[in-house]
């Protein structure tokens, strides 16, 4: 029965325009709907990744409980645990294939205990300093509390998979995991270093635990984004309106200030080889060669005449496809020379907000805001969450999945 | 420490000419009561607590503390959950101009993903509904602000948020007085010079030799009584025999409700033989300045700010005096910042007091501990000092 109204959905919507087809494969609430529909797509798309554990928390009063779900492919439960301890907290890291359990000792000490996809224990260490993250690549940096000041002299350990000592890092107190990425073959990650005592420092680890590069940009929000093979990181300093282009071995090969030296949050992406830049900015695009650093082409007038704004940028099929999503749900698709081939909006909903000015609280309602976009392959998803956790935290409780290709 | 160029100065003045305009508001809603259960500058295992904790057991919408503020931006960690940066504005009809602080909001299980980095906002939530850590909100005020604007970029530079009009606690229930628990004199041979110390014990207080399996400084530790102040009969003593130099460490604590745990006090005050004021209305008499204050508004930074102090002015070198959030040790005289290898003793104003300068005699000393209720709790005690191999009761006696 579901096979057939997914059927009678899918056919109703199908946007084709003359050079591109946008079809909505599936919207879902239900991680088994999902995984299966990943299964039957892997091989096509093989950098879908099912759902395998999700997390989920209550505080009551002075106690947190924890339940945790473990999920096969196929998307059925494996088991389910319920951990309940006013001490411990809980985290699953983006690549969704461990948890890491931290719980408060007596002093200073902190116990953490990973556990696999399959709830077995990994590894765990009672002498970890606050909490420990995982950056994705089989390695582990221990992180301070962001109310403890870092500086030059603090000595963060690295571990490696099976909780042993490898190395360490210096001068600044965690990774900020909102800001962290890792290339699809996973040979490094990068980071962004919180808490830090001097300049935010971005740092490549490789697989080993060595620093390979490290690169220190003065304060202002900062925003990690890579291309899928690797070989082009990006940073985006908000504080001087820049997006700084780094080679795989930390050398800078493009610096670009698209809106003007002043700050701006700017939203980019990379092709997936690298080789072709989109950014954008409030309701302007701006799309570049890598290669040469030109700007290829701008688009400071469609989004104007709809007033929107842009909240994530993506590029599909090596750059072919140019991907942006707006506040307001819309989808516009441009082509490589800037040429609009479709608008959609995707239709989130609204949500009330409480705004407090001199101590009045009026609500206001607005267009909800709790979603982030991936493209994986041919397939833009968009996935919705509750009360505010963001990607890094969360596969998200409802997907929308596109499939944009060429008619 | 550095002095202040003009150009320091000039911000300095533009700093406190905004803020004494600015409105500041509790960062939590609904304000269901004004109290914190961690305060500024506790000592937390290698650091100062560099803001305050509100206790927020349930579902709250945080708001930043001035109306209108610039979005920094967020981070997140497994252990401190969301933090969230904000650049502090003032408001003037439509005008909106940035003033040189922040403050930084941590704990937050969700925060409100309409926001923008690097946008003003007017009133607008920085997280709705959201639960907390360990069932509070840290959240702390900055200056400079967080970012750069004026290209002081230095976010170390904490200061207490009590120190804003609407932002201290408001609390009915904190009637409880600061509690002064022990007085510890360091008896360690390498600080004391020839002297031994000793309790004199003749009023049968809890007074003890203090030895931790870890070091091997004894300490010597006194009961502090409940009651003190105006009655020099009951105080108990300390004698001191020979020419020393003494350390003297006080662990005191603020209880704010008897449901959190407890806080570091506001200040506390060391009044050293004349200097005591007599009696409980007197205590802030400002003629009867005190020798030496821990007063926790500001820490250190390079602007040279009123009321600096060092990390040292709480102990927490070795045990068996660690603190952490809920044990807190206070140095009752200014630490050693010269390192010249003296722990730099008590109550002189030339930095410390060494017995060869005293004659032989009582000496008494009164000690003040005040929460930011304005609640005091003072304790006195008399140290003797004693050069010759006799000891003279009848003068402590006749004191």
């Amino acid at each position: 029965m579901r096979r057939i109204i997914f059927a009678m959905f899918t056919f109703i919507f199908c946007l084709s325009w003359a050079e591109v087809k946008v079809e909505k494969v599936l919207e879902t609430t239900s991680i088994k709907e999902y995984n299966q529909w990943v299964k039957q797509n892997k091989v096509k798309c093989p950098k879908l990744e099912p759902i395998l554990i999700q997390s989920s928390h209550e505080i009551r009063g002075v106690l947190r409980q924890y339940t945790i779900r473990y999920y096969n492919q196929n998307g059925e439960k494996l088991k389910e645990e319920t951990l309940q301890d006013s001490l411990l907290s809980i985290y699953v890291p983006f690549t969704n294939d461990r948890l890491i359990l931290r719980k408060k000792l007596q002093g200073d000490a902190n116990e953490v205990t990973v556990k696999n996809a399959e709830g077995q224990v990994l590894f765990k260490r009672d002498d970890i300093r606050t909490h420990l993250a995982y950056t994705g690549i089989g390695v582990y940096v221990e992180g301070l509390s962001a109310e403890c000041p870092a500086d030059e002299n603090t000595v963060l350990r690295i571990f490696n998979e099976n909780g042993q000592e490898i190395g360490t890092l210096r001068g600044f107190g965690f990774i900020n995991l909102l800001n962290i990425c890792a290339p699809n073959d996973r040979r490094y990650c990068v980071f962004e270093g919180g808490n830090p005592y001097h300049g935010i420092p971005v740092i490549m680890l490789n697989r080993t635990g060595k620093e390979l590069w490290r690169y220190e940009i003065d304060r202002g929000v900062i925003s990690l984004f890579i291309s899928k093979t690797g070989l082009h990181i990006g940073i985006l300093h908000s504080n001087k309106g820049k997006i700084l282009v780094f080679d795989e071995n930390g050398n800078l090969v493009q610096e670009y200030t698209p809106f003007g030296e002043n700050w701006y949050w700017i939203l980019s992406a990379f092709s997936d080889d690298g080789q072709w830049l989109v950014t954008g900015f409030h309701s302007k695009v701006k799309f570049y060669n890598n290669k040469t650093g030109a700007l290829v082409w701008e688009d400071t007038v469609t989004l104007k005449e709809k007033a929107d704004t842009v909240k994530y940028v993506h590029s599909m099929k090596n750059g072919d496809f140019i991907i942006v999503l707006c506040n307001s749900h819309n989808i516009y698709v441009f082509d490589t020379t800037g040429k609009l081939l479709l608008v959609h909006n995707f239709r989130l909903g609204k949500h009330l907000i409480p705004r407090r000015i001199h101590g009045t609280v009026t609500e206001f309602e607005v267009l909800t805001q709790n979603w982030y976009s991936d493209v994986i392959g041919e397939y833009l998803i968009i996935n919705k969450y509750s009360n505010g956790v963001s990607g890094a935290r969360t596969q998200g409780d409802m997907k929308i999945i596109y499939r944009i290709s060429e008619p | 420490m550095r002095t202040p160029t003009a150009s320091y100065l000039f911000i300095l003045c533009c700093f406190f000419s905004f803020s004494s305009a600015q409105e500041y508001s509790w960062p939590l809603y609904p304000v269901l009561e004004r109290y914190c259960r961690g305060t500024f500058c506790e000592y937390r295992s290698g650091h100062f607590h560099e803001g305050i904790d509100i206790p927020a057991s349930g579902s709250f919408t945080v708001y930043a503390t001035t109306d209108t503020f610039k979005y920094i931006g967020n981070s997140w960690n497994a252990e401190d959950q969301y933090i969230v940066t904000v650049q502090h504005y003032t408001q003037s009809g439509s005008s909106q101009w940035p003033l040189d602080e922040g403050s930084r909001y941590i704990h937050m299980y969700n925060i409100n993903t309409t926001l923008s980095e690097g946008e003003i906002y007017v009133g607008e939530p920085l997280a709705v509904n959201t639960g907390f850590l360990d069932i509070h909100l840290h959240f702390e005020m900055r200056w400079p602000a967080p970012v750069g604007v004026s290209g002081l970029e230095n976010i170390f530079n904490a200061y207490n948020p009590f120190i804003k009009d609407n932002l201290c606690p408001d609390d009915p229930d904190d009637d409880y007085k600061p509690v002064l628990d022990y007085l510890y004199a360091d008896g360690d041979v390498d600080h004391q010079g020839n002297a031994t110390i000793n309790s004199w014990n003749f009023l049968g207080y809890d007074f003890m030799n203090y030895y931790d399996s870890t070091t091997v400084s004894p300490f010597i530790r006194l009961t502090l009584p409940t009651e003190s102040s105006g009655n020099d009969l009951d105080d108990p003593h300390i004698m001191i025999s020979g020419n020393c130099k003494v350390r003297f460490i006080l662990k005191a604590k603020d209880e704010v409700t008897s449901g959190y745990p407890n806080c570091a006090p506001y200040s506390i005050s060391l009044f050293f033989a004349d200097q005591i004021p007599f009696g409980e209305d007197e205590l802030y008499d400002p003629e009867k300045t005190p020798f030496h204050q821990v007063k926790f508004d500001e820490l250190e930074n390079e602007f040279g700010q009123n009321e600096t102090y060092d990390e040292e002015d709480v102990y927490h070198t070795e045990s068996p005096l660690v603190s952490d959030q809920s044990t807190f040790y206070y140095r009752l005289y200014p630490h050693d910042k010269n390192g010249d290898g003296y722990p730099d003793c008590i109550i002189n104003p030339s930095r410390y007091l060494s017995t060869e300068g005293l004659q032989n005699g009582q000496y008494p000393i009164r000690i003040v501990v005040t929460d930011y209720e304005g609640n005091t709790k003072t304790a006195d005690v008399h140290f003797y000092v004693r050069k010759q191999n006799w000891v003279d009761y009848c003068r402590a006696f006749n004191y």
